[in-house]
């Protein structure tokens, strides 16, 4: 039946959760568009019969442009519910992705995701104070200083008073929440509560 | 200063609309927190809160810049169109917020049609935004306090039953209403939403 392909794409999406992106299904896609294209190809014939004066095929002109439009709203929902999620995923995760993650975006989308971090990077760039990062501070701070765990070595890492810091796995440490928001959100620190 | 921008940003958040601009107000307050930053000292006690009131203030303004920007992404054409047809001057969009919606429509589009639209038959490679239905949800329901007194308020039934209700709004009480009933009323800052 027409229509049922496009829905397999729907359905691709809905089993994966919010955060995450499939794969993008180019055979589905292609498949569909093969499909809408073939239908119209077909309407094509019948309504220069129907210009003909033969007006039984209209009918089904009706079922085919249906199918046709059908086809091209599911496509439109998979594209935009994608778009949707990776723009999610630029403010979890920062401007560079995850190369899992790169794996699964088209082409297309890839080139989408580069344009929106420039328009976004323009806009905070734009704003009073020569520019401000709206990526930090995202949630409400519940004090000035938290304890930190540290994953990975990192390094020596220096903080805004001065002194140095030496973040080697498994230590903890007790620093200023400014600091260690970016390398939270890294999955560098863990915050301890 | 404080209270101007809480409200501002409690109605942002619970508005489903865009709402206009306060950008003075945003500028006075970095600038504002810029100056406070700078005359602390490192290690003193009350600079230590100085520094988390500071940290909450900036929380906020993001927050609201950031609220404003999901606003602004989530239905960019309806957005765009209604700043053209906007007549009374009433700024919806920084000059910054409009650049940053154009290209995100442009983007979105671009993509949208490399994508797929190019692909499909020729006579349905168009995006219909209106039939898209990508606006925002103006018949929610909103908590609302009065600030102002308003006599004689007008509320239309929508089933045209001839059921209008003409009420009074006292001050400081508060209702739950359809927003569409009371956009006018926030954006002349007659009442305030909870």
């Amino acid at each position: 039946m027409f229509g049922e392909k496009a829905l397999e794409l729907i359905k691709d999406l809905k089993r994966h959760e919010e955060s995450s992106i499939p794969p993008f299904n180019d055979d589905v896609v292609r498949h569909v568009i093969e499909e809408s294209n073939s239908l119209y190809e077909q309407n094509q014939v019948e309504v220069n019969a129907v210009r003909d004066g033969d007006e039984s095929f209209l009918p089904s002109i009706r079922l085919r442009h249906a199918g046709v439009e059908r086809n091209k709203r599911c496509l439109l929902t998979y594209a935009y519910t994608r778009i949707e999620r990776i723009r999610a995923l630029r403010w979890e995760w920062g401007s560079v992705l995850p190369p899992d993650i790169r794996y699964s975006l088209s082409e297309s989308e890839a080139q989408w995701f580069t344009k929106y971090n420039k328009c976004l990077a323009q806009y905070m760039r734009s704003l009073p104070g020569g520019g401000l990062d709206l990526t930090q501070d995202m949630q409400p701070p519940k004090s000035l200083y938290i304890h930190v765990r540290c994953l990975v070595d990192h390094g020596e890492f220096e903080t805004e008073d001065g002194s140095v810091v030496n973040l080697k796995k498994n230590t903890q440490h007790y620093m200023l929440r400014s600091q260690c928001e970016h390398l939270i959100r890294q999955g560098i620190l863990e915050h301890i509560i | 200063m404080l209270a101007v921008v809480l409200m501002a940003w409690t109605n942002e958040k619970l508005c489903p609309e865009l709402l206009p601009h306060q950008q003075n107000l945003v500028d006075g307050m970095l600038q504002y927190l810029k100056e406070q930053e700078e005359s602390l000292i490192s290690g003193d006690f009350k600079s230590a809160i100085v520094k988390m009131e500071i940290d909450r203030v900036r929380f906020i303004i993001f927050d609201l810049l950031r609220t404003r920007l999901r606003k602004i992404e989530q239905y960019p054409a309806y957005i765009i169109q209604k700043c053209q047809s906007d007549v009374d001057g009433g700024a919806v969009l920084t000059p910054e917020e409009y650049a940053f919606a154009s290209q995100y429509l442009e983007n979105l589009e671009t993509h949208l049609k490399s994508e797929i639209l190019f692909k499909l038959p020729q006579h349905i490679q168009t995006i219909d935004w209106d039939k898209a239905g990508n606006k925002p949800d103006l018949d929610k329901y909103v908590f609302m306090r009065v600030l102002e007194f308003q006599e004689g308020f007008l509320i239309e039934d929508e089933a045209e039953e001839a059921r209008d209700e003409i009420i009074d709004l006292e001050p400081d009480s508060q209702h739950l209403i359809r927003f569409k009933n009371v956009s006018d009323l926030l954006k002349s800052e007659k009442i305030v939403l909870i």
